[in-house]
């Protein structure tokens, strides 16, 4: 008890923090937002076709963020956390470099490859596939594209820390047993990972729909997130109360579909006990 | 059941070869113990069994048929892991019936398979548990199960007792071999301990750096080393330079330090008269003793640990190298720790230096 209690104190300072800066805050611009106009703007929201489309648009940008990077990241995942070559090291830093690049300067990035005049139309035009420009940038895609790479690393990390506790010889047992490795990996790795992936998900699909700088930069004008749209109900309609309606609707919308994701792993996860396998 | 034969296999990881042109049969029905420190190539040997890596040279055969390029998962060889290696999100059941499935077996003969099966590790009754929700002894039953229930042609142990405490060992020790026997499963089991190796097989192979170096049944390996180093490993404490003084028909002795000491004429076979060697006998064999005869020496006693039933004795004075006697019920018996140790005849073993 004694040793909970001082637990407790180390966590003490973050906990302030975050009660005094960030929930008090959204407390009060919640209630600001209700006092002033009752539910209006969040009623608005659900019965105009525009605003709904970008709720639409930004979960399905982010799920299928969160799938590609899912479908990319956990080869590589189990690559780095089975591999015993030097080219561990390597991958780690190529993985991690990124990191150091901030999400601005990579957005632009990826629009000199993207453009019109863009690598990747060069190379089109230059094996003949299509003579006209590809429109790539400034499209759905392009803001697709950019978050992949921009949050790989997370669901990567995420899933190899896991997928390093599970114990080698619980495969080499499967194997052993007539197992072959597709059948090892569905039965057995597949599984054990459930904590991983769920937590790589999480943190990707979070990241996803909160983004700013991507869809902003790689989206173009005409394309909506809803993140970018309290930055143009805040600098370009001043309507301060459908910003913090909109914030607040998209939160909402966050935790509806982590509650259904964690509904969804959570007999496995709680089966395998949180990753750790002994 | 099945014979397996290992014929002149080499495996190298870069420049390291951790196991050198090994050749090894196993009869069927027969339990061979590898034996060796870490690194010796031991469970690299296992792996190259169960075909979790493939020899640089050499071949893996079982029942006469060539394994190399054959996947684990098509050789039918079950292998059992120290930490057990269960599936932490399957229940008991479903770990036991897990290769049963992937045999595609009716699920009425899975069930009264694993169900025979984990009677016969004493398991009833705790099929719908988790791995972790059992004791360590309970989980290596599951995993005994588990590689027993598919009727592997061979079974692999890799140290099958170091995880467990002194009373779960014997326990598991007996359980292992009794199994063993009623199923008549050829069985290799790799270990570092010298105790689970005499305990469990009929015949063990020492090896050291990727090669054997003895072969024998349990008790010849324990009483009977054939170098030096083994004898080290198989746990003699005490090795002793000397030279060969005198070589009979029905006697030999040796002047280890300027004490001469009687051996068994047998032990100077390989030895001629004024040959440099050592004698190694086990700190168990050694006895206090009451007055000079035969083979006795006086010491000092350096210090003493005591060990439960017996007790370490380090012993100096009585040759340039002290001497360690495990000492049964030890009571102090000289005065200013003076002890007379004697060294039965019939326990020393002498090697050429």
């Amino acid at each position: 008890m004694n040793r909970n209690r001082s637990a407790f104190l180390l966590a003490l300072p973050t906990l302030v923090a975050l009660i005094v800066l960030f929930i008090v805050p959204m407390g009060y611009i919640f209630y600001e937002t209700i006092a002033e106009n009752g539910w209006t703007d969040f009623v608005n929201f659900f019965q105009d076709e525009f605003y709904r489309g970008i709720l639409i648009t930004t979960v399905r940008v982010s799920l299928i963020t969160t799938l590609i990077t899912f479908l990319l990241g956990y080869p590589t995942a189990y690559f780095m956390a089975r591999t015993k070559s030097k080219l561990k090291n390597v991958l780690m830093i190529v993985i991690l470099f990124p990191f150091l690049v901030s999400a601005v300067v990579r957005s632009y990035g990826w629009m000199v490859i993207l453009g019109k005049q863009g690598l990747v139309n060069q190379f089109v035009q230059f094996l003949h596939i299509s003579e006209e420009p590809l429109k790539i940038l400034y499209t759905e895609t392009a803001v697709i594209i950019g978050m992949v790479h921009l949050l790989l690393p997370y669901m990567i990390l995420s899933v190899a820390g896991v997928i390093q506790n599970i114990d080698p010889n619980i495969e080499y047992s499967a194997y052993s047993l007539g197992a072959n490795p597709a059948q090892t990996f569905w039965k057995v790795v597949l599984p054990l990972s459930t904590p991983g992936i769920f937590a790589g998900c999480t943190l990707v699909f979070i990241m996803s729909m909160t983004s700013y700088v991507t869809p902003k930069l790689l989206g173009g004008s005409k394309f909506r997130m809803m993140s970018t749209m309290v930055e143009q109900e805040v600098n370009v309609n001043f309507n301060w109360h459908r910003a913090s309606a909109i914030s607040y609707i998209l939160l909402f919308a966050i935790l509806v579909i982590l509650f259904l994701l964690n509904s969804a792993t959570a007999g496995m996860t709680k089966r395998v006990g949180g990753g750790k396998n002994a | 059941m099945a014979v397996l034969e290992l014929t002149n296999i080499t495996k190298k990881f870069g420049d390291f070869t951790a196991v050198k042109n090994m050749n090894l049969t196993v009869a069927d029905g027969e339990m061979v113990a590898l034996l060796g420190g870490s690194g010796c190539g031991k469970t690299t040997t296992l792996r190259m069994i169960a075909g979790f890596t493939e020899p640089y040279a050499g071949e893996v055969k079982i029942d006469g048929r060539v394994m190399n390029k054959i996947p684990p998962y098509k050789r039918n060889v079950s292998i059992f892991f120290q930490n057990y290696a269960l599936f932490p999100h399957m229940t008991v059941f479903e770990n036991v019936a897990f290769g049963l499935k992937l045999q595609k077996l009716p699920k009425d003969e899975i069930r009264s398979r694993v169900e025979k099966i984990l009677t016969m590790v004493k398991l009833t009754g705790l099929d719908k548990r988790y791995p972790r929700e059992l004791s360590g002894g309970q989980q290596q039953r599951v995993a005994l199960a588990r590689a027993l229930v598919t009727r592997p042609s061979i079974l692999l142990l890799d140290e099958p007792l170091s995880n467990l405490d002194a009373k779960l060992r014997v326990e598991m020790q007996v359980e292992i071999k009794r199994i063993q026997k009623e199923t008549g499963l050829t069985t290799i089991i790799v270990t570092h301990d010298q105790e689970e190796a005499v305990s469990l097989a009929d015949r063990v192979i020492v090896m050291n750096e990727g090669e054997i170096l003895q072969v024998g049944g349990p008790k010849e390996v324990f009483d009977y080393p054939a170098t030096p180093f083994i004898a080290d490993f198989m746990g003699f404490s005490t090795f002793l330079h000397g030279t060969v003084e005198e070589k009979g028909a029905d006697g030999g002795r040796i002047v280890c330090s300027g004490v001469s000491l009687a051996v068994e004429p047998a032990e100077l076979k390989t030895l001629e008269k004024g040959d440099a060697c050592i004698a190694a006998i086990r700190a168990e064999n050694m006895e206090v003793a009451e007055g000079f005869g035969q083979n006795v020496v006086g010491g000092h006693i350096r210090s003493l640990t005591y060990k439960g039933q017996r007790t370490r004795l380090e012993v100096e004075g009585c040759f340039a190298e002290d001497i360690y006697p495990a000492i049964h019920d030890y009571e102090k018996t000289g005065e200013d720790g003076q002890i007379l140790i004697r060294l039965p005849k019939e326990k020393i073993r002498v090697y050429k230096a």
